[in-house]
């Protein structure tokens, strides 16, 4: 690390230094060369009037003499010429006080070039020249450049004050405050700053919230422990029905600390930490946790825990339930606990909602069009127009006493990413039809084509005869025929699959997951025969979740038993091209 | 400060008339030089340079020299300029009365074809114009020098208009109240560095106060002048000088009658003053401008003798000196002088010399007067051009017909040999004849030289750029300084 001084001396100052000196020395090299090759030719000039000055006393010719010293001193620049004989000073041009016997004294700037005439030692000539030949320019130049060099020093001087003042003041007193900085560099610092330290202020709020809720979620686990032990004594004193709810409220309520878990699992989105709304906004992820769910079992679950639990506050409330037909055997593919969250805030919602002590809510439940519409009626007393307006949006209410605003919002995004969606239909005085819709799932058609093979092992007949009825309807509408193999017995199946050359791209496996007390399993079966890729586990077990986390681990599909049951056509031609719901 | 517009000439006496025909002194010479032009003009070392003539070819025998004028010049009426026009400007000069002994024209045109006729038919006939441009001279007989006699203003070509004389220089000069007035000559192409000049007249011995003070930014003739700032080195005062440009003589009037008719006497006072005149008493201004030489030609210059020889020739005077003295005694010399300080008198009378009270200073119009016409004094403290170069030079003082001869110092001797010499040439003899001159003159001793002094311009270096930086001889020309 440096100080600023010195990188500035470092990057500026000493580059410049060195480019002006070396510049300055390059220049006094240069002009000293100029003045060595003018003083060359000085001399050489001076040798050459001297001859012919040489010539003119010879002849004693005064006015050439006259004329070479005029050349000397208007050309070359004499500061004085004196033709000696002896002491007796014979011509000297221009005016002085000098003669032969009183020679001007030399110094440094003056350069005295001395001849004595040729055949006539007693005549001499004596020529005074200026040392510094310099023309003027010459000094110009290097006063220009030696002017330059300074103020750039004192440039990078200023510039180096300046950028305390502007740059390195502003970055330690205002980077991290609210007032605005004049640089434009240093402003998009400011703010990107400021965003990362909301960023890290709402990751801290963040993570204080999931240490907040750890520590409750760990506090409610060790609750539901002790009533999980005391669970048995419990429901000793239960009557049958209440055994269940009581059950399945102790699962309900593990089932939540679960997804409570995997909810606080901070997740990052877009470089920002959120447990809610990374949950929110990335559903895909959260998603890959589906489930396919039977609707009936989940209302039906939903509402005896919700009379249970309004009951004790309002024992005056209702909650009923009208199931269609049409929806027996119905599955959706949710996530269940969200799934029941939702239903249990909308019911929460209309219980809150009340305006009198009556209150009413009924859930009725049909099939249209492979859509699961459930809709939540109360009589309460109906959402203001005002709120109704921004009722799913993220803080609005919808009246309740201590609403947040949370739930709809919540339950908005978590239906629109189910494929489905929730409004209100409908809201007066004398009460509110809260609709949620969401599509039937159906599982990726069983898709065969002639010749292939269909291999069912399940260890209930019954179930063999639905599939043959399945596999037959298939063969009268398509006019193909198929080969299936049937077995009761896993491990004739196993000795079979084992054995036969069995071509798998044109194999469908169905298998039961319980096939006997004496056998295993039939995901077992699958993940050792390693047919995993072409097999479907068949189970009225649809729910369980490590059933459900073994297959979505091993890769098997697995198929809700009940399934088979309700749907007509299992099984479809593989030249035509159906849509998958 | 602010650049000057108008340039202040002091000048050390007045210029006298302004005619060129009628020019017989250096003074008015210089200030005729800006304003007319000759066919030729003395350049360095003597080489004579064109000037209103643009050529001109020398016959072998130099008896015909041919000029070609410069017709593109012209007067400051905006006349052109033609060969006639030297014709009719010689000729015309020839009919004034001369303000010197001779005419001013006349050491050279008395060698010209036809002068003889000239009161007659009031024509030369050896100068003939051929055609517009081109000019004829032809000689009696060869005359080497004859284009060096040919510049100076006074061979300038003129036009007389009413009582102005117009002239194709850079300058017209106008005389007015004590002051020379130069304006410019809008017709001339000269590049001049003042369209403006006022001359005044400054005394020598005013002349460093005058550029200090700023009353004239030049002072020509600062030779004349006690300028010690031209030795000494100084902030304000510059000095532009050249060569070796006045002679410094004691003119000795020798005339029938007079003192210095008697030889003895006239080589007994050159003898003095060589044995006087030492560095040491000279006034302080001459220490370093005055050559103390008895020679009347430069060292290395042709007819030079050696130092030997010659001050054989002076000390023959010396035997004199007594009897020299005694006359004096019994009648007094009366000597007069150009300037203030009189140094030389006092010079030669702690030698014993006496002198008439009178003697002393008188303005330079007394001292011409009497130089050429009325002859009254002894001794004439004076000073004469150097001629550029060629022995010849010494003509127009010691020529039978010289421009600024005097009877006071003719010498048939001497004018006889210099007449002698102008036929010569042969350089190579020229030197064995001018050692003769040399010789006779300082046998026959027409005046006592006392040395040589240079030319100097003295200037405000503050205000006055000087183009060149050598002066020349001959080089009066006001238009060679600019302003700063």
């Amino acid at each position: 690390m440096i100080s600023i001084n010195k990188w500035f001396s470092k990057n500026a100052k000493r580059p410049l230094f060195l480019l002006g000196l070396g510049t300055i020395v390059v220049q006094i090299c240069f002009i000293f060369y100029i003045s060595i090759i003018q003083h060359r030719d000085q001399s050489s000039s001076v040798e050459n009037l001297f001859t012919i000055a040489n010539l003119a006393l010879e002849q004693k010719n005064r006015p050439i003499l006259e004329s070479t010293f005029d050349v000397a001193i208007e050309e070359l620049g004499a500061e004085q010429i004196i033709l000696c004989k002896g002491t007796e000073t014979i011509m000297k041009l221009p005016l002085g006080k000098s003669s032969c016997e009183n020679l001007p004294e030399i110094n440094l700037f003056t350069k005295h070039l001395k001849f004595s005439a040729i055949g006539r030692p007693d005549y001499q000539f004596h020529f005074y020249l200026p040392a510094l030949l310099l023309s003027r320019s010459y000094l110009v130049l290097f006063s220009i450049t030696f002017m330059f060099f300074v103020l750039s020093i004192l440039i990078i001087l200023k510039v180096q004050r300046r950028f305390s003042e502007d740059i390195l003041e502003p970055l330690e007193n205002k980077l991290l405050s609210d007032n605005e900085i004049n640089i434009i560099q240093l402003e998009e610092l400011r703010n990107k700053i400021k965003k990362v330290r909301a960023a890290r202020e709402k990751e801290a709020a963040a993570n204080a919230i999931l240490e907040h809720k750890t520590k409750v979620a760990h506090n409610i686990r060790s609750l539901v422990q002790t009533l999980k032990s005391l669970q048995s004594s419990i429901q000793e004193k239960l009557s049958p029905a209440k055994k269940n709810l009581f059950n399945d409220v102790v699962e309900g309520i593990g089932d939540i600390l679960t997804e409570f878990s995997v909810k606080s699992t901070p997740i990052k989105v877009n470089n920002t930490y959120s447990t809610d709304e990374a949950f929110f906004t990335n559903m895909n992820e959260i998603n890959n946790k589906r489930t396919r769910i039977e609707v009936v079992d989940v209302i039906k679950s939903i509402v005896k825990q919700k009379r249970c639990e309004l009951k004790s506050l309002n024992p005056d409330v209702s909650i009923s339930y009208k199931i269609d037909d049409s929806v027996s055997y119905s599955f959706i593919d949710v996530e269940e606990a969200e799934f029941r969250s939702i239903l249990s805030n909308i019911i929460n919602n209309s219980f809150e909602s009340r305006s009198s002590l009556a209150n009413k809510i009924q859930i009725n439940v049909i099939k249209i069009a492979e859509k699961i519409e459930i809709r939540i009626l109360d009589t309460g007393s109906g959402i203001p127009f005002e709120v109704l307006k921004s009722l799913f949006h993220r803080g609005t209410t919808s009246g309740k006493t201590n609403g947040t605003g949370y739930g709809l919002f919540h339950a908005k995004s978590f239906l629109n990413s189910w494929s489905g969606d929730i409004k209100v239909e409908t809201t007066s005085s004398k009460g509110t039809v809260i609709l949620l819709d969401i599509p039937c799932w159906h599982p990726a058609p069983f898709v065969l084509s002639n010749s292939d093979t269909v291999v069912i092992v399940d260890d209930d007949q019954l179930v063999h005869d639905i599939w043959k009825a399945h596999i037959s309807m298939w063969e009268k509408g398509t006019g193909k025929m198929i080969i299936s193999k049937f077995f009761l017995n896993p491990v004739d199946a196993e000795k079979w699959i084992s054995n036969a050359a069995i071509d798998y791209s044109q194999t469908t496996f169905l298998i039961d997951n319980d096939l006997g007390k004496n056998f295993e399993s039939g995901s077992s079966l699958i993940n050792s025969l390693g047919i995993n890729e072409v097999a479907t586990l068949v189970t009225n077990r649809y729910d369980d979740k490590n059933l459900i986390s073994f297959c979505r681990l091993n890769n098997i599909f697995l198929l809700p038993k009940p399934f088979i049951f309700s749907t007509e056509n299992c099984f479809f031609d593989s030249s035509v091209t159906y849509f998958e719901s | 400060m602010n650049k000057i517009t108008t340039l202040k000439v002091g000048f050390p006496v007045h210029w006298g008339n302004l005619i060129p025909s009628l020019q017989h002194t250096g003074y008015a010479d210089a200030l005729m030089a800006n304003q007319f032009e000759a066919l030729v003009v003395a350049g360095t070392g003597g080489v004579t340079q064109p000037l209103a003539a643009k050529s001109w070819t020398v016959s072998e025998d130099f008896k015909v020299f041919t000029f070609k004028v410069d017709t593109e010049r012209k007067f400051s009426n905006g006349e052109q300029l033609t060969a006639s026009d030297f014709k009719r400007s010689w000729e015309y000069g020839l009919t004034l009365d001369p303000k010197s002994s001779n005419s001013s024209l006349q050491d050279v045109m008395y060698r010209v074809l036809g002068f003889e006729n000239f009161n007659k038919t009031g024509h030369l006939e050896g100068v003939t114009v051929i055609d517009k441009e081109t000019l004829k001279v032809e000689f009696k007989e060869s005359f080497r020098m004859a284009l060096n006699h040919l510049a100076g203003s006074r061979m300038s070509a003129f036009i007389k208009k009413d009582d102005s004389y117009l002239g194709t220089g850079p300058y017209i000069l106008t005389d007015k109240d004590k002051t020379l007035y130069l304006s410019r000559n809008e017709y001339s192409t000269a590049d001049v560095g003042f369209d403006s000049i006022e001359i005044i007249v400054v005394p020598p011995t005013e002349a460093s106060d005058a550029l200090s003070t700023g009353l004239v930014d030049i002072y020509t003739f600062a030779e004349f002048a006690n300028i010690q700032e031209c030795f000494e080195g100084d902030e304000l005062i510059g000095c532009y000088s050249g060569a070796e440009a006045q002679h410094r003589s004691l003119m000795l009037n020798g005339m029938s009658g007079r003192f210095f008719e008697n030889k003895d006497y006239r080589k007994a006072i050159q003898s003095l003053v060589k044995k006087s005149l030492t560095k040491e008493v000279l006034p302080s201004f001459y220490q370093y401008n005055l050559n103390i030489d008895p020679q009347i030609y430069l060292p290395l210059q042709i007819g030079r003798l050696d130092t030997e020889t010659a001050n054989m020739e002076v000390a023959e005077g010396e035997k004199h000196i007594a009897a020299f003295i005694a006359a004096t005694q019994k009648d007094p010399l009366y000597m007069i002088t150009s300037e203030e300080n009189n140094w030389m008198q006092d010079i030669l009378e702690s030698a014993g010399v006496k002198f008439t009270e009178d003697s002393g200073f008188i303005t330079t119009q007394e001292r011409v007067k009497m130089y050429y016409k009325t002859h009254k004094a002894d001794v004439f403290v004076m000073a004469f051009s150097v001629a550029s170069g060629d022995p010849d030079g010494i003509y127009h003082a010691l020529g039978k017909n010289g421009s600024i001869g005097s009877p006071i110092q003719y010498r048939p001797s001497v004018s006889d040999l210099l007449e002698e010499g102008r036929h010569i040439l042969d350089l190579k003899k020229a030197d064995a004849h001018y050692k003769r001159v040399s010789e006779e003159t300082l046998r026959e001793v027409p005046f006592v030289h006392l040395g040589f002094t240079k030319t100097i311009v003295a200037y405000r270096k503050d205000k006055i750029k000087v183009k060149n930086k050598y002066k020349k001889r001959d080089d009066s020309k006001l238009s060679i300084y600019e302003a700063i």
